[in-house]
């Protein structure tokens, strides 16, 4: 069994009178220390897809293991706990707590943890070693997007999901993002995610999953990824 | 604003229930408290204003110490502005009823004024009917027609002194339970009875009454009315001096016209008394002589009878002696009667024997003859002898014969003698012939001699017979007629004796009849002397009183003052003054405390209004971007924020209108005789309250709405600039910082990022926690005070009232007390109700002058309030309570005037801890000092070995049995009564903590409920980095628990001003509220404030964990 492994997993939103689709059986398998991009675009379900992986919604039906622990019919508490230890996220609109500096923003996250790296060798690794004491407000999006990226690592995830990381930056910053999270990948073996509408990050990806309404429409293995720094948009 | 958007705002507030309602329930509790507290009063005022008018209650009462005429009464009743003028009684007096007597005012029954509100009976119909007070009856179980005595101060007011209840009533006169004061007895008044005018024997009124025209439109409490009637009292005032004054001089005047006047009927009335008594003791002397003459004539009567019948008796006696002397001479004529009768039968036998003798004597003689012819034959021989001798014998026997013949008697012997003489010599022979012829013929004489003798002796006999016989027959006539003249005497005397005794009978029975006469005549003048006697002593005691009555009234004239005159407003009455008094504290409670309560509820109002805005920034971009302009957008939030202050306000308005001056009046009920409450809707201050509410409400929403919509769109759907964050003070103190947990550091900055938040949440739970302290305190100040007064400071179990002017009372009592092994302790101390006055202020109060000091601290507790250390009555000067000296300004070496009648001016020694009524001690010696009276004990304080109620009651009712104990009262009950009469306070002291409680839990929730919904997002995302539900929420309980900490503290503090501020605004004059802080109160006030905190955050703990990740983290803020 591959790390990831989705199989057959559909979830419907149900309102009361509408019942929307949002995933309606999907397959795929990722492996450890892959970095995967799923592309799609707006309503395919990738942030559905993303959140169940997560742990952040449970699918309605189908299965799915990550390190062969099936996430389907797991409840609220379980739930935490999977998110708490396994998972790392990081958003579009970056998160943070703005009341924080950006070390205690990587704290708040390392505390939580039985083994937590240092939160201040998480930002270190982030390129933020200069910037630890500053408050969100102080620091660029980038630089945001990397203490994100810091909080989510400095847990030691199994996995580390991103939500359109780049949605909100600009070109240049966006790159250096996708750059950290491609070295995150190839350094530490972190099995990595990352969502977007963006085609043209396809070849980043170790493996490359494209949905379209709810469904897989391809999936491949890239064999040689490309460098962020060589990809253009 | 189109369709769209007004299904947008119903959907808005359908979604979104809890906020709207906690805005409405916050504008209706802020507008309820702000209305309810603010009504009551006015609610209060308005309902005894209509009470007053509606019983004619008198705008001004004039009183003066001379009275006032009839025509003083037309005078006042002239005077401009006067609607309506009375005079009428108002004097001081006692009742006695089965053995209780009870100090109480008599008033007048006054048909326009003052009218009574008949409870049960009837109002009087006679001069000898009054109604009486229904406190009274109770307290005496009076019920309507039972029978008292009344008597007044002065006495002379009252024609008669039993009076039949045949009512029981209220009157306006006395709307709370305090009847207030009198010179009498005690001090104390129990109540009042009305009584008709004409029961009343005064020519003057005591007091008169006034109302002003159109005052009775007004309101009694508000300035107006008080305006005109201050203008009347200028305008009464000269006018009853200028009265008094002309009242004056007439009583002077009258006063001496009636005291010459009075003086010459007294001569008068002393000189006719004189006069009528002389006359009177002429007569009876008149009729003394009348009676001694008739006496003496009596006397002489009976002198002429005791004559007359002595007289009569003699006669009757003579009569009878007569009567009887021929009654012993007839028995004498009688007793001779045998006598002639045997005279008769003796003659008859003498002359039979004489005659037989006569006889024998013949025939002896003619035998002898015989014999003799033949002696002388024989002695013829013999015979010449003899016959010589013989005629001798003749010789002698002749003589012998005469000699028989004279004398009667024959003796032979004589012949025989003569015989033998002759014989012897002799002639024997001779004379034997002789003697012989003698014999012979002396035998023929005596022959013949006795046949003369024979026939001497018949007719001797027979004349003698005869005679006896006619000596008999006249004997037996003279019987016969001595009979007759005897029975004839003795009718007569008989008749005599009749008319003798008939006479005397009768003289008797008119002597008798006489002295009946007279006898009754001399009762009759004994009377006459004893009615003279009487009217002699009436006429002088009559006389005397007169004179007395005279004294008087020259004294009385003599010591006729310058009238005193007092024109007097409805705040000369104690019921009218407290029952505002009472109002005005609830004004003061009403003015700033809903203030501070809707000062908070508004505030979270507007809190959360902007908050509302503010998070639907987004969305307002959005429509803002289609083109809406602000005002159609803003319109939304307005409504929302309108909709929710304005049914708040209804809500609040309705509730608070109706039920807070219901709840603060029928607590009040209890102390005062009002009708039911007249609920008036205060429209002004309902729609100020309202107004605020939704200027509050909506002028935030506004004033967020404006700040957000005059941004453009752009920037509105751009994802809002976090607030920066910022390094708090606290991390420069960095030995702190870095011991700080790191959940203590995020709450920490937390705290001081979301400053209004703070500010609001910790302005909140602040208030709340004042509110509810001070709601509590206010309760355990009054509660606890009077535990620590009935129980702590009084150790006694019984007060016994006595009436000093008893004689002879207190020696009973104290026996009693020494005899009874029930008794623990006690102490005797003489009591009296003054007037505390000093700097321009007065109290009313007491002066307790223990009889021994030492044994009143055994029965009060005499202690310092601050220190609890005993304090001593001081020898010289007062030792007076701590709210006494509170409410004159005074600390010890200041002196305070009492009024006791007149002014004593005490200096204050010490102060001691008391509650209750206000008491100035003073030593024994000290009163003496000041007054020059020694006080007897009219009081006793008792303390009991068991003091459960029924041994307490038990002895009670033993110590009603002793002469000139007016009352003894269980103090226990005493403290339930009190207790009852502070229950009005603390009915208005639980809605203020109810309505804090809510407020605190509404407020709580509301600021929790908007800290989670403006976080929503970093709480989102904590969810996302794997916080267990508890973890979060400690995240943000943190931060609520360190405001709900904060606010705790602070409101304590400020609760502790509030309440001390409360104090003194609810607190009564007579009493002082605790102000000992109550710990437990402000821990639990911290426990209440924390169990709302809990409640909030475990209502608020569901909402966190329904935090839906996706969602939060979907949309961008």
């Amino acid at each position: 069994m591959a790390y990831i492994d989705i199989k057959n997993v559909t979830r419907v939103y149900d309102t009361g009178d509408v019942k929307i689709n949002a995933l309606s059986g999907v397959d795929l398998e990722i492996e450890r220390g892959e970095l995967a991009i799923i592309v799609g675009p707006s309503g395919a379900g990738k942030t559905t897809l993303l959140n169940l992986l997560g742990g952040m919604d449970t699918a309605s039906s189908g299965s799915i293991y990550v390190d062969d622990r099936q996430l389907v019919g797991l409840r609220g508490r379980e739930l935490t706990r999977f998110r708490r230890y396994d998972v790392g996220f990081v958003f579009q609109f970056y998160n943070l707590v703005g009341n924080l500096t950006a070390l205690e923003n990587v704290e708040l996250a390392s505390q939580i943890c039985p083994d937590p790296m240092p939160a201040a060798e998480a930002l270190e690794k982030v390129g933020l070693a200069h910037r630890l004491q500053n408050f969100p407000a102080q620091l660029s999006g980038g630089e945001q997007q990397r203490v994100a990226i810091a909080r989510a690592l400095a847990k030691r995830p199994k996995l580390l999901l991103c939500d359109e990381p780049t949605g909100a930056l600009d070109y240049v910053t966006g790159k250096e993002v996708l750059r950290l999270l491609q070295d995150t990948c190839r350094r530490d073996g972190m099995t990595t995610l990352i969502i977007t509408h963006n085609s043209a990050l396809m070849p980043m990806g170790d493996r490359v999953i494209r949905l379209r309404s709810g469904r897989v429409l391809e999936s491949w293995i890239n064999r040689s990824p490309v460098d962020v720094e060589r990809i253009e948009w | 604003m189109n369709k769209s958007l007004r299904t947008e705002l119903a959907r808005e507030i359908r979604a979104s229930k809890s906020r709207f309602v906690s805005i409405l329930t916050m504008v209706a509790l802020g507008v309820m408290f702000l209305v309810g507290l603010r009504s009551a009063a006015p609610d209060m005022r308005f309902t005894a204003d209509s009470y007053f008018d509606q019983h004619r209650f008198f705008d001004l009462q004039i009183y003066s110490t001379l009275g006032f005429g009839p025509t003083d009464v037309e005078a006042l009743a002239a005077l401009e502005g006067v609607e309506a003028c009375v005079g009428a009684q108002s004097l001081d007096g006692t009742l006695r009823y089965r053995n209780t007597e009870k100090v109480i005012k008599l008033h007048s029954l006054t048909t326009d004024f003052n009218v009574p509100e008949l409870v049960r009976g009837r109002l009087p119909e006679t001069a000898s009917e009054c109604v009486a007070d229904a406190l009274l009856c109770d307290a005496l179980s009076i019920e309507p027609g039972a029978s008292v005595s009344i008597s007044a101060s002065p006495e002379e007011a009252l024609s008669d002194d039993s009076f039949t209840v045949v009512g029981i009533v209220e009157s306006p006169l006395y709307i709370s339970l305090d009847r207030g004061n009198s010179s009498l007895g005690d001090g104390s008044v129990a109540g009042f009875v009305l009584l008709p005018e004409a029961a009343f024997a005064l020519d003057y009124s005591t007091v008169v009454y006034l109302r002003a025209d159109g005052a009775a439109a007004l309101d009694a409490y508000s300035s107006e009315y008080k305006d005109r009637i201050r203008a009347l009292t200028d305008a009464a005032e000269p006018l009853t001096e200028r009265l008094a004054a002309e009242r004056y001089v007439f009583l002077q005047v009258d006063g001496a016209e009636q005291l010459s006047k009075g003086e010459a009927e007294l001569a008068d009335a002393r000189r006719d008394a004189d006069l009528q008594l002389a006359e009177a003791s002429r007569e009876l002397q008149a009729g003394r002589a009348a009676l001694d003459d008739g006496w003496a004539e009596l006397a002489r009567g009976r002198e002429e009878l005791r004559q007359a019948t002595q007289e009569g008796r003699q006669a009757l006696d003579e009569a009878r002696e007569e009567l009887n002397a021929g009654r012993k001479k007839l028995r004498a004529a009688e007793l001779q009667l045998p006598i002639a009768q045997g005279f008769v039968t003796m003659s008859r036998e003498l002359y039979r024997s004489n005659l037989a003798a006569a006889r024998d004597t013949v025939s002896q003689a003619e035998a002898q003859v015989a014999r003799q012819q033949a002696s002388l034959a024989r002695a013829q021989a013999q015979a010449e002898q003899a016959h010589r001798e013989l005629d001798e014998i003749r010789e002698g026997l002749r003589q012998n014969l005469i000699a028989a013949l004279s004398g009667g008697e024959q003796d032979p012997a004589y012949t025989a003698e003569a015989l033998t003489a002759a014989l012897a010599n002799a002639a024997l022979e001779d004379a034997l012939v002789e003697a012989a012829q003698h014999s012979l013929e002396a035998a023929q004489q005596e022959l013949y001699d006795s046949r003369a003798k024979l026939e001497q002796t018949r007719s001797d006999g027979e004349r003698q017979i005869a005679q006896a016989s006619a000596q008999l027959a006249a004997g037996e006539a003279a019987v016969e007629e001595g009979r007759r003249e005897l029975d004839a005497g003795a009718e007569a005397l008989a008749a005599a004796q009749q008319d003798y005794d008939t006479q005397v009978a009768a003289g008797e029975q008119h002597l008798q009849e006489a002295e009946a006469e007279l006898q009754r005549r001399e009762e009759e003048y004994a009377a006459g002397v004893t009615a003279l006697e009487e009217a002699k002593t009436e006429a002088e005691t009559a006389l005397a009183e007169g004179r007395e009555a005279l004294d008087r009234a020259a004294r009385r004239l003599e010591d006729l003052a310058p009238a005193e005159t007092y024109v007097l407003d409805r705040g000369s009455n104690y019921g009218f003054v407290s029952y505002d008094q009472n109002a005005q504290r609830m004004t003061n409670l009403a003015r700033m405390f809903p203030v501070i309560f809707y000062l908070v509820a508004a505030l979270v109002c507007l809190t959360t209004m902007t908050r509302m805005v503010e998070e639907e920034r987004t969305q307002i971009g959005a429509i803002k971007a289609m083109g809406y302009g602000t005002w159609s957008i803003a319109a939304k939030y307005l409504i929302y924020g309108a909709l929710a202050a304005l049914i708040g306000s209804v809500l609040g308005a309705a509730i608070g209108t109706v039920l807070f001056p219901w709840i603060i009046f029928s607590s009040y009920d209890i102390m005062y005789d009002l009708p039911q409450l007249t609920l008036l809707v205060n429209w002004p201050l309902c729609l100020a309250a309202a107004a605020v509410g939704l200027s509050v409400t909506v002028g935030a929403t506004l004033w967020a709405m404006l700040s957000t919509a005059r941004q453009t769109p752009a920037a509105l759907l751009r994802p809002r600039a976090p607030r920066p964050g910022k390094r708090i003070l606290l991390e420069r103190i960095k030995p702190l910082w870095k011991r700080m947990s790191f959940s203590m550091k995020v709450s920490a900055r937390n705290l001081f990022r979301f400053k209004k938040r703070l500010i609001m949440t910790v302005i909140g739970v602040t208030g709340c926690t004042a509110l509810l302290i001070a709601g509590l305190g206010l309760h355990t100040s009054i509660f606890n005070i009077l535990d620590v007064q009935f129980f702590d400071l009084y150790r006694y179990d019984v007060l016994l009232t006595v009436d000093t002017d008893t004689p002879g009372v207190g020696e009973r009592v104290e026996a009693f007390l020494e005899s009874r092994g029930e008794t623990a302790s006690w102490a005797g101390v003489y009591n009296r109700s003054v007037r505390f006055s000093a700097n321009g202020k007065t109290v009313e109060g007491y002066v307790m002058v223990p009889a021994d000091p030492a044994a009143l601290g055994e029965q009060i507790l005499l202690r310092d309030m601050d220190t609890k250390q005993p304090v001593e009555v001081p020898a010289e000067g007062a030792l007076i309570d701590l709210k006494l000296a509170e409410l004159l300004e005074l600390s010890p070496g200041d002196t305070v005037q009492a009024d006791v009648g007149r002014m004593l001016s005490l200096r204050v020694d010490s102060l001691r801890e008391h509650y209750v009524y206000h008491y100035a001690i003073l030593s024994t010696a000290a009163y003496t000092a000041l007054t020059g009276e020694t006080p007897s004990p009219n009081e006793y304080l008792i303390r009991l070995d068991q003091n459960d109620d029924a041994s307490v009651s038990a002895f009670c009712k033993a110590l009603m049995g002793i002469e000139g104990v007016r009352s003894a009262q269980n103090k226990a009950a005493m403290a339930r009564s009190f207790r009852n009469t502070m229950n009005a306070v603390d009915a208005a002291v639980t809605v203020i903590f109810l309505s804090a409680a809510a407020l605190a839990f509404v407020v709580l929730y509301n600021l929790t409920n908007i800290n989670v919904t403006e976080r929503i997002r970093e709480l989102a995302t904590l969810k996302v980095l794997g916080f267990y539900d508890p973890e979060l929420a400690m995240y943000v309980y943190r931060e609520n628990i360190v405001l709900t900490l904060a606010g705790i503290i602070l409101g304590q503090f400020f609760g502790k001003y509030l309440l001390a501020f409360l104090i003194r605004t609810v607190e009564m004059d007579i009493v002082m509220f605790g102000r000992d802080p109550h710990l437990q109160n402000y821990l639990l006030s911290v426990v209440l404030s924390l169990f709302f905190a809990a409640l909030v955050n475990y209502r608020m703990f569901f909402r966190i964990r329904k935090i839906d990740m996706v969602q939060a983290l979907k949309s961008v803020e």
